[in-house]
């Protein structure tokens, strides 16, 4: 073929037409190939109870048994916690269902946002088991984060784990009311002091 | 190839309705088909892929294929890992951005063709027949440019878990009519608010959009699938409220059919942008006809491009620049190499993607956190900290490959002709220019990085100075051995940009590597870290004498270079 043959319009839209051909078989190997790229959709989760740290052990065994740790967790840096985190979600389940109730009653704003990302970007399993973990919290945060997952795992259609989030929002509901009603009896009982506060003077 | 179809009903029936529109249809087939030629003989992309009219693979090949690039890393990177709505959302939003640039880079070839005028100004075709041919060409190369930008999106989101069965219909269709709109909009605005005025820089700036984007979306990529924040799939949970008020947001909503949205909803935004789309055509349309009847021959799309005034010779109007150089044939090449790196978009925009891996490394350390500090002791999460400063050097040598070239390369007989006795000299001066206009920027940037990471200015200035010194021997030896006996002198040809120099850019990198493991043992300690900066510094010296000594000798015959 010579370069006067190759500069006309008919092969010139040839090339064209075989690197769209080339691309859409690229494209549809990638759509066939699902299961590879969710294979790689998982948390690193390199701790577990017998790879913690030795300054962490005391703690880890202090939730495990469920007792407070609620000073030693806060004194703790980022880091620490979520070797924590990732030693709770190794564990079996009545052990997480322990250590989750302390470690979201000392810190529920970080270890609910971290189960709730390992909803969002863990595996199959590690979802499951954030979902858990969230489950026993305990706490009224958490209740409104299984919801908000729930609604977004509907959304992209997963079913396993929508009716795994609605069982755990089910079981977490008491707990936010009963959080609701403890904060309103708090406020109720600051009222109560202030109009005794009013009364004296 | 018959230019008229008239033998099946189909064309039969379009020739009918090009004649009830006015437009003659043989003249319009013959015009639509030398202007889809033409498209590929010399289009988009001729001026950073270099390709000339002459090119067997034409630079619309080229276009496509790195828009596909674009759509490949973009599907790729999130596919399985985000919902249907935000896939459709960094797609089209993606393929908007791309169409826009490609209509402001190449609008004087593709909207408004001069150059029409030799060829066809002297000939009796009626303006209406003109018009509709070249709108109908731009249609093409619109259709084709989202096409290519579109095709893996398309394709590959109909593979998501949660993409409805419509998926590959309904996101075509808005890519289709997001597209048209953005191109409708580009055109208006160009035409209506620029006309006339010289944009000739931003349209060389824009050029690079497409490469630059490129570079973006490959290192973004490999920084997503490294984020052990996993900062993409979280964003996909919870977008940015911003996101909720842009119009693609509306499309890619009505495209994954978002179930939080009513069905009316859904139509309305198709219905909308539909409307938009036939009302900006019709404007376009109406325009672009209007500058058609108006162009002439010297009027102001005909405009040359202006460069940037030049400095008087010799005189360097910053003190700074004055107090490097030294006068005579060094303050001459710096002012030589600084003003065309000024003046020339094209050069610098050339240079600069060098740099990319170098920024590639530390944005990649530092959102991985691997960017740890050598001097509180060696450590496989400090790689990417060493990695950073040494891959700096082996930036060089395409840099001073491109001062070789330009597009104004047919001027060099000024500089062929100029009484330069001493070559070194205006070397040293060629590098200085690159250094303090190209390498000092990204070693400040270095620098303020490693301070920020590190909380310790003193480290973070102290781990950047090996990096001077390497950038300092290695632009030595690039002036001796890359760069050409007159810079700025030869045509600007693809691949001649790094084939050339890949022995010295292997070079460096091997040495690059070597230092990093010498300062990554020798960092812990002060007086062995003051040791390795001597003798890189000695090193530097001897590579400048060498560099001196290859240039020194005048081999020149009376005066030149």
């Amino acid at each position: 073929m010579t370069k006067a043959e190759m500069r006309t319009l008919r092969f010139q839209l040839q090339l064209t037409g075989l690197l769209f051909a080339v691309s859409v078989a690229c494209a549809v190997t990638i759509v066939c190939c699902r299961g590879l790229f969710e294979r790689w959709l998982f948390e690193k989760h390199a701790a577990t109870y017998d790879s913690v740290p030795k300054r962490l052990q005391e703690t880890v065994d202090l939730l495990r048994r469920g007792e407070p740790a609620a000073e030693a967790l806060r004194k703790m840096t980022a880091s620490d916690q979520e070797s924590i985190y990732q030693c709770c979600l190794a564990e079996n389940a009545d052990i997480r269902a322990t250590m989750a109730r302390s470690l979201c009653q000392a810190r529920p704003e970080f270890f609910v946002a971290r189960a709730e990302r390992t909803v969002v970007v863990g595996s199959r399993d590690q979802k499951l088991r954030a979902v858990e973990f969230l489950e026993c919290s305990q706490c009224s945060s958490a209740c409104q984060t299984v919801g908000e997952l729930g609604k977004w795992a509907r959304l992209r259609q997963r079913p396993e784990l929508s009716q795994r989030l609605e069982a755990a929002e089910k079981k977490l509901k008491p707990f936010a009311k009963v959080e609701k009603s403890g904060q309103d009896s708090s406020s109720q009982g600051e009222r109560g002091q202030e109009r005794a506060k009013t009364n004296d003077a | 190839m018959t230019l008229a179809g008239e033998n099946t009903p189909l064309s039969r029936a379009f020739d009918a309705l090009l004649t009830r529109l006015s437009i003659e249809p043989r003249m319009f087939r013959a015009l639509v088909r030398a202007f889809v030629l033409m498209d590929f003989r010399n289009q988009q992309f001729a001026r950073s892929t270099a390709t000339g009219p002459k090119a067997v693979i034409s630079p619309l090949f080229w276009v496509l294929g790195q828009n596909l690039i674009v759509g490949l890393i973009c599907a790729v990177v999130m596919f399985a890992r985000v919902d249907a709505f935000f896939f459709a959302l960094v797609c089209l939003g993606i393929s908007c951005l791309m169409t826009a640039t490609s209509l402001v880079v190449e609008f004087n070839e593709v909207v408004l063709t001069p150059d029409d005028l030799d060829v066809v100004g002297h000939l009796p075709v009626p303006l209406r027949t003109y018009a509709a041919a070249r709108m109908a060409n731009l249609l093409v190369y619109v259709l084709v440019v989202l096409a290519s930008l579109n095709l893996y999106p398309a394709i590959v989101g109909a593979g998501l878990r949660d993409a409805p069965w419509w998926w590959l219909p309904a996101y075509s269709a808005a890519a289709l009519v997001s597209g048209l709109v953005t191109a409708g909009i580009v055109i208006l605005i160009y035409a209506v608010v620029m006309r006339g005025k010289d944009y000739s820089q931003s349209q060389e700036l824009l050029a690079w959009v497409q490469v630059v984007m490129i570079l973006v979306l490959f290192y973004g990529g490999q920084l997503a699938l490294r984020d052990a924040q996993q900062g993409i799939q979280m964003a996909a949970y919870r977008p940015p409220e911003f996101v909720h008020w842009l119009p693609t947001t509306w499309l890619a909503r009505a495209v994954a059919a978002d179930v939080r949205w009513p069905v009316q909803s859904h139509v309305g935004v198709i219905g909308g942008f539909l409307l938009a789309a036939v009302v900006l055509s019709a404007c376009v349309a109406a325009e672009l006809t209007q500058l058609y009847g108006r162009l002439q021959p010297g009027s102001a799309t005909w405009r040359p491009t202006r460069l940037r005034p030049l400095a008087p010779p010799g005189a360097l109007s910053a003190p700074l620049a004055t107090w490097l150089t030294r006068p005579g044939e060094e303050r001459t090449g710096y002012w030589l190499a600084w003003t065309m790196l000024r003046r020339d978009v094209n050069l610098t925009m050339r240079c600069w993607p060098s740099f990319g891996i170098v920024l590639a490394a530390l944005a990649l350390g530092y959102f991985s956190s691997q960017l740890a500090n050598p001097f509180l002791g060696a450590s496989t999460k400090g790689v990417l900290s060493l990695a950073a400063i040494y891959l700096l050097a082996p930036c060089l040598p395409p840099i001073f490959q491109h001062l070789n070239a330009s597009r104004e390369h047919a001027a060099s007989w000024v500089l062929r002709s100029a009484p330069l006795a001493n070559r070194f000299a205006f070397a040293e001066g060629i590098r200085k220019a690159v250094t303090y206009r190209l390498a000092v920027p990204v070693l400040l940037l270095l620098s303020i990085v490693f301070i920020i990471a590190w909380r310790d200015p003193v480290a973070g200035v102290l781990h950047v100075v090996p990096a001077w010194l390497t950038v300092w021997a290695a632009g030595c030896v690039c002036q001796a051995t890359v760069l050409a006996r007159i810079p700025f002198s030869q045509p600007l040809v693809r691949g001649e940009s790094f084939g050339p120099i890949a022995l010295v850019c292997g070079a460096f990198s091997a040495v690059g590597t070597g230092l990093a493991v010498v300062h990554c043992f020798l960092a812990p300690s002060l007086p062995g870290y003051a040791a390795y900066l001597l003798a890189l510094t000695l090193a530097a010296l001897i590579v400048r004498w060498m560099a001196a000594r290859r240039l020194a000798p005048p081999r020149l015959h009376g005066a030149a270079v």
